[in-house]
């Protein structure tokens, strides 16, 4: 269960670090565990409301929002599973866009790539990238991690015999909402319903591009024209926040290749996402 | 380990499979590589590989087979398997091995250094480090690549062709972003391979250049609107338009599946008079130049587009007896685009409105050749002069109507090693921003 607050928060990951901005601070639920007074007159202390139900929270003091995370047993139980957790990232209504690496399994079912041990021979576990909006970890090979101080994740990944392993993912998802996609359709009043992609790039200030292969004009809820080959294009951090509605399916492909020095295949999955995003063609 | 006897002893046992035809391809390499990461060394290894191809035609039906070991009993195994896959494939008439070549043509050929100079190498990467650190401060090296690689290469057939090659290039490819506080640029990148370590490794692929306009591209502008304006196309860039040019227009596919909008157009004007197109394999020009096709014919130099006319497909052997057309004289690749007259500064002087398209994120284009993206590490150029870099910027264009529409070619060119480009104002495009 999400706090009103946490479905309010924007993520470190999404905003950058601005320099007019202060980062936000993580408060453990320790540190506030002796305060006893919640509610102080007509305030809350979030500090001790966060201790007294166990939970970490964050504060992003220049925006005036704070969001609870998940209690640390909650924590506990999935790292020693090896399983991830829910990773949310809310966009700006609140709708919840959910991102993950899995290693081998998702939602009880097995990943197009599934891996239990990476090229480095660490045993692979789903990489905690983002949890309750909160950006945590990253994917690891054993010297990022080391470098960093975190867990590793065991996404050393090579392709060839001759190839020194990456780090790079495995099994990306975003997780289904709850929305039919009849109703996503049916809801929009004039925009595109992109259905199969070919080749895509994305680029380290984040804009990523897609060709489509089949999709439909979409006039008052109602498909209309198919369209000629176009491509679609978005600073991924900036569309996220434009997410209206996840469908409540998903489908996965190992029909991509991740092409960071070797190619090598990976498997990505998701629902259908209502979002804003730039259509390119004459 | 000899070549030619692995690659005659694999022909030996398709035909004592049951071949009525049979080609072998053998590639021997060696690898020397150093790497640089988030602007350190970290990595120096050598690597061996080999990678022996078989294919076996009987009745008309084709079956390969590649594999990575060369011993006997590997290669009578991958022989066996080749006929057994031949045996469950459809017949194509389409299907033959190239024929000797005239009497007297030379069979073995070499360039490139024996062994690599592994201390120059180092010392040239760290001088490089050094640059970077130096000049462009904000630049940080993501990755880079220093390798030689030296190939040993042996091709037989069946009808008698023997062919080997014993090649070496140094390669250098550079990735980098540029970086300040918050603030990135888009991933930049280039590189070059050359057959000695000459010239300075910042002017290898236009590197400096490159690395001046990421640390430029820190603060990007998106265009407002849309409008039809020009492109002067980079050397960088171009690459991924010629190689889009022969996927849907030259090669095999677009010809066999009969959708290249190009084909009835042999010896007809496609493009402007001012590009010529030529695959230059043999020329020297190219340091990774090549001396034979895959499919077994000696390789030759020969224009694709002469001052605009359509001279030569890309098609294969397969490829020629599929479409009826005439095969290529090389294999494609190894092109050169002609320089032109004009100064770089005078073709964008020229410019009334357009980009400085300096790299393409697209999807393939369609078999029609129209093409949609997103201009990465570009400009906008306004009355001659580049005005600002640009972000979230699309294009709209259509290949061919590119090419009719080209109204200046650089003087200058960049030599990849692999290919060399100029500079290149087509007109036609859509471009929209925000």
């Amino acid at each position: 269960m999400r706090s009103c607050a946490a479905q309010r928060l924007r993520t470190c990951a999404s905003e950058g670090s601005s320099p007019t901005r202060r980062p936000p601070r993580i408060t453990g639920s320790n540190s506030a565990a002796t305060a006893t007074s919640v509610v102080i007159g007509d305030r809350i202390d979030i500090g001790a409301a966060a201790a007294a139900l166990g939970r970490p929270v964050v504060v992003d003091s220049a925006r005036g929002v704070a969001a609870l995370g998940v209690p640390a047993p909650a924590v506990a139980e999935a790292m020693a599973s090896l399983r991830a957790p829910d990773f949310s990232l809310p966009d700006l209504d609140g709708n919840l866009v959910t991102l993950a690496d899995f290693a081998h399994d998702a939602l009880g079912r097995r990943c197009p790539v599934p891996l239990w041990t990476d090229d480095e021979g660490t045993e692979a576990r789903d990489a905690y990238l983002i949890v309750d909006g909160v950006l945590c970890s990253f994917m690891h090979n054993k010297e990022t991690a080391e470098k960093l101080g975190q867990e590793t994740t065991g996404n050393a990944r090579a392709f060839a015999f001759s190839d020194e392993p990456l780090v790079r993912m495995r099994n990306t998802a975003i997780l289904p909402g709850k929305s039919k996609l009849e109703d996503m359709l049916a809801g929009l009043d004039e925009g595109y319903y992109f259905m199969k992609s070919s080749n895509g790039q994305a680029d380290s200030t984040s804009e990523f591009m897609f060709g489509v292969v089949q999709g439909y004009e979409v006039r008052k809820g109602k498909l209309g024209r198919a369209l000629k080959d176009t491509t679609i294009s978005g600073v991924a951090f900036d569309m996220l926040k434009t997410v209206s509605a996840l469908s409540d399916d998903m489908v996965w492909s190992c029909g991509g290749m991740c092409g960071k020095k070797q190619m090598i295949p990976v498997g990505m999955g998701g629902p259908a996402v209502r979002c804003r995003i730039n259509v390119g063609g004459r | 380990m000899d070549g030619n006897k692995i690659v005659d002893l694999a022909l030996e046992e398709l035909r004592a499979a049951g071949a009525d035809e049979a080609q072998v391809s053998l590639s021997l390499s060696d690898k020397s590589e150093l790497n640089v990461d988030s602007g350190e060394l970290s990595l120096f290894r050598t690597t061996r590989n080999a990678q022996l191809a078989l294919v076996a035609y009987s009745g008309g039906r084709k079956g390969a087979v590649s594999l990575n070991k060369v011993d006997p009993a590997s290669v009578r195994e991958a022989a066996r398997q080749a006929l057994a896959l031949a045996a469950s494939a459809e017949p194509d008439p389409a299907n033959a091995v190239a024929p000797p070549p005239p009497a007297g043509s030379p069979r073995s050929f070499s360039y490139g250094e024996a062994e690599p100079d592994r201390d120059a190498m180092y010392d040239r990467l760290k001088d490089f480090i050094a640059f970077a650190a130096r000049e462009r401060p904000k630049v940080k090296l993501e990755q880079c690549i220093l390798d030689f690689t030296r190939f040993g290469s042996f091709f037989g057939n069946t009808k008698g062709v023997s062919f080997d090659a014993a090649t070496s290039v140094y390669n250098l490819g550079s990735m980098f972003t540029a970086k300040d506080g918050p603030r990135t640029s888009s991933f930049n990148g280039s590189g070059a391979s050359r057959r000695r370590l000459e010239g300075d490794f910042p002017e290898w692929g236009g590197i400096a250049e490159l690395m001046r306009q990421s640390e430029e591209q820190l603060d990007t502008r998106a265009i407002e609107g849309k409008f039809v304006g020009d492109l002067v196309v980079t050397p960088h860039c171009l690459g991924d338009f010629v190689g889009g040019i022969d996927e849907v227009c030259l090669g095999d596919f677009a010809h066999i599946s009969g959708t290249s909008p190009w084909k009835d157009a042999l010896g007809a004007a496609v493009a402007s008079p001012l590009l010529s197109l030529r695959s230059a394999p043999v020329s020297g020009e190219i340091a990774e130049g090549y001396f034979y096709t895959p499919d077994g014919f000696l390789a030759a130099d020969c224009p694709i587009l002469d001052k605009g006319i359509l001279r030569n497909f890309t098609l294969s052997l397969y490829g020629s007896n599929k479409s009826g057309r005439p095969r290529c004289p090389s294999a494609g690749g190894a092109w050169t685009v002609d320089a032109g007259e004009t100064p770089l500064a005078e073709v964008i002087g020229s410019v009334k409105r357009g980009l400085l398209l300096c790299r393409f994120s697209g999807g393939a284009p369609s078999s029609s050749g129209d093409l949609a993206g997103v201009a990465k590490n570009s400009y906008l150029i306004e009355d001659g002069t580049i005005a600002y870099p640009v972000s979230e910027t699309m294009i709209s264009a259509n290949l061919c109507s590119l090419l009719k529409d080209i109204s200046a070619v650089s003087r200058e060119r960049i030599d990849f090693g692999s290919a060399v480009f100029p500079w290149v104002k087509m007109g036609g495009a859509t471009i929209s921003g925000k």
